[in-house]
């Protein structure tokens, strides 16, 4: 198996995605979009932390749902690497999830137990 | 006090411990016990009236901005970072106390570094609980904070340099947890160099000059080598130590004024007016000079455990506090007579309240494996001296009375037990155990200083000052023994050792490729091959947790220093070089095994129903696990009802987990450290079992996903140990605790009925010494009813501090998860014969 570019990293992982220009604006973190990914059925978020990362049950490596018009690879192993806040407007995927768990005192299901500040509301 | 002494003994035949030890503790305990606030985050998220402290961060990005066009190397600018927090931060002295510092501004402020991690800000952008009002303007403050610190921070810096394919895993939050950082994980001490009393900060400041003025003589002598090159770096790091050590005396200091001021200018109490002057004289004095008194003493070592956690996040306190302040007891409370016993205890008993409010805002792995409590304050009692001798001395028992007064979840204590351990210590232990505090737990030192010298090749002096590193592995306190990070990421979710076999490696809870690609499940056509690939399974996690760590402790000297830790290291001071250099420790890794019995019974299932009694096929096994047992009920009790467990002294199971012990242990000396030290196994959970519950799949043991995993260690399934204590001690005693792994957790509940009284105490001697003679390495106790406990689920109010041990530490029953609570209650209770 050949070895992945960083590039290739990044996006699997979505950790390198947080350096700076990228995500660290008052506005990046605040600006909730009607979709989010966080409340889609299909997100599973990160089980480290609570950062906002998470993967797509659906849609895998090599999809891209920001783009226009939107890519979606559904062969494949590893998940598409998205965030909480991802605007998923463009996804013909989602699917909206409720919460189960909505006061967040209990431990992280990657899967439907996800609560964090900016959705408190939604 | 203002109570009978009938209401107390009421109290305590009812069992009532908690509201007996309010009444029995002095006024001032009383006082700084309820001030404190409990700092433990419940299941993922911190319980009201904590907010995130932005002092601190907004403390050193502004130092850090100054500091970006200096000249100075990276090491100084970190020191001088630390020293610009020591020397501006809030600090404030709580009533009635007489032990002062904290690490936040307020006593109900959770500290952020922001300087660790990208991952970790953005944890406190998304918090949705803690955040301090006004939250949109702090809003705003917080994304300035993360926005210079994005790309900057320690793991931001690090992880470029590591194997991206491993940080992926890694950091999928699949396998383990923790982060290989040397500014995150849990930090040792060389209290044999810094807490004797021979020598104190200022001590080291002159050994530092020495030590600069000589490398720079020498480095300006004819000649050119690669060692005057090298001094370069020694002079910057020493010039690093010495600026946090001046600015941990500053720091003191400015407490030392703050007591003065309100003691000459606002106290009216006369009494009060003396401790604030005597608070003022023991901040002036310590750290930079050594202790005189017990109170001084405790005083240094509360200072030197919060300057090193402003260095860093340590998530546990490895501490000796009964052999290091022992020798000050003695002399105040036992010759001098200086010090009345209860005195003591008042200020012991403060010690341990300073150190259970010490806070650091951690990420949701943390929150979530550590329910209840901030890290595993695991303080070391007992043991022996270096020469083998008893060490036990007042202290000990002063801290262990004191534990039942205040009756704080952490720290909590675990006991180096031997043979030569006196009646009146062990009843003290037991009075601990019997109140339901759930600790301390007991731990077997002849055994453990076998292993120590089996594992990591300490001469027996110095394994003989071991203190717990964090739950559960020990580390001594010496110049080349002491361990100096142990990060925490290599701590393995063992259970997906059992799942990948499965999946051939794929984790379908994360949607990543992580475990070998060893062939489909279906194919296998004998439990040989089964155990094959499950062995294969092993040795990838093990590995992919274990070259992060090694490549982090190789990079972390030049990217991540530690100059304070550095500074109260013999080895640091000697050397010029940071604490953290490979070349100059001799190691002490170890791979911490969560979910480890999941294995053997999921092991033992498949041999039997499978390929044995060919009950079922490969093929049906994995499609119910792809399931989730969904539609396999049946099959799936089967699986619970029919396979053997471990735990029962049945031969059939207990061989299993042995051979699974025993290729853990071959691989683990073929893992080798930066130190070229070995990397042995060490079966324990903290709160894992649940954090991981959602996040491992179905197991052949029956367990279905979401289902809590067990409580960990070598501690048999909970209610599936249906054969008494002593069948659970025998087979516990099947395994070598001294060459099968570094340490192995049991977790024990037993009948607080049965352990009243004196005949209790010997019901529990009596274990004790089953214990003992079968050579397990380590037990602790749960006592508490479950009526208790269920009275506390139903009524939280009422039971605000009812103490519970979940893994290898304690916390208030109602700090933790509904899952947590109710897998306690789960658990068998023995009954002692």
């Amino acid at each position: 198996m050949a070895r992945k570019s960083r590039e290739e990293y990044a996006k699997a992982s979505g950790v390198f995605g947080l350096q700076p220009g990228t995500l660290n604006s008052h506005e990046d973190t605040e600006t909730v979009p009607e979709r989010p990914c966080g409340l889609c059925k299909h997100f599973s978020e990160s089980a480290w932390s609570s950062d906002g990362r998470g993967s797509c049950k659906v849609l895998k490596e090599g999809s891209d749902i920001t783009r226009d018009p939107p890519v979606f690879s559904l062969e494949g192993k590893n998940g598409y690497m998205l965030r909480i806040l991802t605007d998923a407007k463009q996804c013909t995927y989602y699917e909206r999830n409720e919460f189960i768990d909505k006061d967040g005192y209990e431990c992280s299901d990657p899967a439907y137990r996800r609560f964090i500040r900016q959705l408190r509301d939604k | 006090m203002g109570v009978t002494a009938e209401t107390v003994k009421e109290l305590e035949q009812k069992q009532e411990w908690w509201w007996a030890a309010e009444k029995k503790r002095s006024k001032r305990l009383d006082y700084l016990r309820k001030a404190m606030w409990k700092k433990g985050a419940i299941g993922g998220l911190y319980p009201a009236g904590l907010y995130i402290d932005l002092e601190r961060p907004v403390l050193q990005t502004e130092k850090a901005k100054e500091l970006e066009s200096s000249p100075d190397p990276y090491v100084i600018k970190f020191a001088k970072m630390l020293a610009h927090v020591l020397d501006n931060k809030t600090i404030f002295i709580t009533d009635h106390s007489q032990l002062v510092g904290y690490l936040g501004s307020h006593p109900n402020m959770i500290t952020w570094d922001p300087t660790l991690a990208a991952i970790l800000n953005h944890e406190v952008v998304n918090d949705p609980t803690a955040i301090p009002q006004p939250v949109e303007e702090n809003l705003k403050i917080i994304s300035e904070v993360v926005s210079y610190w994005g790309g900057k921070s320690d793991l931001d810096k690090i992880l470029p340099h590591m194997d991206l394919d491993d940080s992926m895993k890694v950091l999928s939050g699949a396998i383990g947890w923790g982060v290989p950082l040397s500014r995150g994980g849990y930090s040792g001490k060389d209290y044999e160099y810094i807490m004797t009393g021979v020598r104190a900060f200022e001590d080291v400041i002159a050994e530092l000059d020495r030590r600069i003025d000589e490398a720079d003589a020498r480095a300006h002598e004819p000649g050119a080598t690669r060692e005057i090159c090298d001094l370069y770096d020694k002079m910057n790091m020493w010039e690093a130590m010495k600026i946090t050590l001046e600015a941990g005396i500053r720091h003191a200091r400015r407490y030392a004024r703050l007591a003065r001021i309100i003691a000459e200018n606002f106290e009216t109490d006369t009494e009060r007016r003396v401790e604030l002057l005597q608070i003022a004289e023991t901040c002036e004095r310590v750290p930079a000079k050594p202790a005189r008194t017990l109170q001084e003493s405790l005083q240094y070592d509360l200072f030197i455990q919060l300057f090193s956690r402003n260095e860093a996040i340590e998530g546990a306190w490895p501490a000796r506090p009964d052999y290091y302040h022992g020798p000050y007891y003695e002399q105040e409370v036992n010759i001098d007579k200086t010090l009345t016993e209860q005195e003591a205890l008042d200020l012991t008993g403060e010690f341990l309240i300073r150190a259970a409010e010490v806070s650091q805002y951690k990420p949701k792995w943390s929150r979530e494996g550590l329910q209840g409590i901030e890290g595993t304050w695991v303080w070391t009692l007992g043991g022996v001296n270096k020469d083998g001798s008893d060490a036990c001395n007042g202290m000990t028992i002063a801290l262990l009375q004191a534990a039942r007064l205040v009756r704080v979840a952490n720290p909590t204590f675990a006991f180096r037990w031997h043979p030569k351990v006196k009646d009146e210590v062990m009843r003290e232990i037991f009075e601990c155990i019997r109140q339901g505090l759930g600790y301390p737990s007991m731990r077997n030192d002849p055994i453990l200083i076998a292993n120590a010298m089996n594992w990591h090749g300490h001469p027996i002096e110095e394994a003989r000052t071991w203190a717990h590193q964090a739950c559960m592995s020990p580390s001594p306190c010496t110049k080349h023994g002491f361990q100096p990070m142990r990060m925490a990421n290599a701590t393995a979710n063992c259970a997906k050792i059992i799942e990948y076999v499965f999946t051939s490696g794929f984790d379908n809870i994360v949607n990543m490729q992580i475990g070998a690609e060893t062939p489909l499940a279906e194919a296998f056509t004998s439990y040989e091959q089964f155990f094959d690939a499950w062995v294969t399974q092993m040795k990838t996690i093990f590995s992919i947790l274990v070259r992060p760590v090694n490549r982090a402790r190789m990079l972390a000297p030049k990217m991540t220093p530690r100059p304070f830790l550095s500074a109260i290291s013999e080895r640091s001071v000697e050397s010029g070089l940071d604490v953290c250099d490979p070349s100059i420790s001799r190691g002490n890794a170890w791979i911490t095994a969560f979910t480890w019995v999941e294995n053997a019974d999921s092991l033992a299932a498949v041999k039997k129903l499978v390929f044995d009694e060919k009950k079922y096929t490969m093929a049906d096994l994995t499609g119910a696990l792809a399931a989730n047992w969904e539609g396999k009920e049946e099959m799936r009790l089967d699986f619970v009802k029919n396979a053997p467990k471990w735990g029962n002294d049945d031969d059939y199971v207990d061989s299993i987990m042995l051979d699974c012990l025993h290729e853990a242990a071959r691989f683990s000396r073929e893992l080798k450290c930066p130190s070229g030290n070995n990397w042995p196994i060490l079966p324990e959970n903290v709160s894992g079992n649940i954090h991981y519950a959602n996040i491992v799949g179905a197991l052949p043991n029956g367990r279905r996903l979401g289902d809590a995993l067990y409580d960990g260690g070598i501690s048999p399934g909970p209610g599936l140990d249906k054969k008494g204590p002593t069948a659970v001690l025998k087979s516990c005693s099947k395994i070598d605790h001294i060459s099968d792994g570094r340490a192995f957790l049991l977790n024990q509940r037993l009948s607080p009925i049965q352990l009243a009284g004196e005949k209790g105490y010997q019901l529990w001697k009596s274990y004790m010494k089953t214990w003992a003679d079968l050579g397990l390495d380590h037990v602790q106790f749960n006592c508490v009813s479950d009526e208790t406990l269920r009275s506390a689920q139903r009524d939280p109010e009422k039971y605000q501090e009812v103490i519970v041990r979940v893994a290898g530490y304690s916390a208030h029953f109602v700090d933790i998860s509904r899952k947590t609570q109710d897998n306690i209650i789960q658990r068998t209770v023995q009954g002692l014969a």
